[in-house]
């Protein structure tokens, strides 16, 4: 299972701050993109932060094209509002 | 030795400054970021709002992370600040949870042997901090209103 982290408005929008897609959710080999469109088509609601939110996989900022592992724990990195 | 944190409890001061102490540094440089009590709109480049007193009624705030990478990425700020001017000792914390109006929500301290550099680096880190680490600010309204502040041009242009 390939797990994702949300976090505040994402959060929010969901109504849970993980979500798990199974690999047979994906298409072979995917990508980071992959995984963004496979949880916007899953959750809608979720469609116009994630257009501007960025990825992480393991605490690291990762491009759309970056390949993505069964392993791996990726975040939506939503854009962030700290200080 | 930096000193990075993330607390749920009031920022300690006085611990900030005594952790960029040093015998070598000329100067040390302090910026606390508050809660102010009324925010601009989010999206008030377009409607610009500037010294306008209106604008939002915060009650308080709330910050959220994504602790680990955040923690990660400010020990990374750090070393390059480090790297970038001559430094004695660098100090970010950040709170996390609720916090009230004139409270301070981050504070930046650096200490160097001049002020020039110490005051440089010091906005260079604040400035990095809002662009890019994961953290998030929840705005309460006094009418219990909460809403996620996602503003449209942080970071991505960053990196």
């Amino acid at each position: 299972m390939i797990q994702i982290r949300l976090f505040a408005g994402a959060t929010q929008l969901a109504g849970q701050s993980t979500v798990e897609l199974s690999p047979t959710d994906l298409p072979t080999n995917p990508t980071v993109g992959d995984v963004a469109n496979c949880l916007t088509a899953r959750y809608p609601q979720l469609q116009s932060l994630a257009a501007k939110s960025r990825w992480a996989i393991g605490s690291e900022f990762v491009e759309l094209d970056c390949p993505v592992e069964s392993e791996h724990s990726l975040a939506m990195i939503p854009p962030v509002s700290g200080g | 030795m930096n000193f990075i944190e993330l607390t749920d409890q009031p920022i300690d001061v006085a611990k900030v400054l005594q952790s960029v102490s040093h015998p070598d540094a000329g100067g040390e440089v302090l910026f606390l970021g508050t809660t102010r009590q009324f925010t601009a709109y989010p999206d008030s480049k377009e409607q610009d709002r500037s010294g306008d007193a209106g604008g939002q009624h915060t009650a308080f705030l709330v910050y959220e992370a994504y602790r680990e990478m955040a923690l990660k990425q400010m020990e990374r700020l750090a070393e390059q600040a480090c790297q970038n001017w001559p430094l004695k000792s660098v100090a970010l914390v950040h709170r996390l949870g609720k916090v009230m109006p004139q409270e301070a929500s981050v504070a930046v301290a650096v200490s160097s042997p001049h002020r020039e550099e110490a005051f440089q680096a010091a906005k260079w880190l604040i400035d990095s901090i809002k662009a890019d680490v994961t953290i998030w600010k929840q705005e309460n309204s006094p009418s219990e209103d909460a809403q996620w502040v996602h503003p449209t041009n942080s970071g991505a242009a960053h990196e």
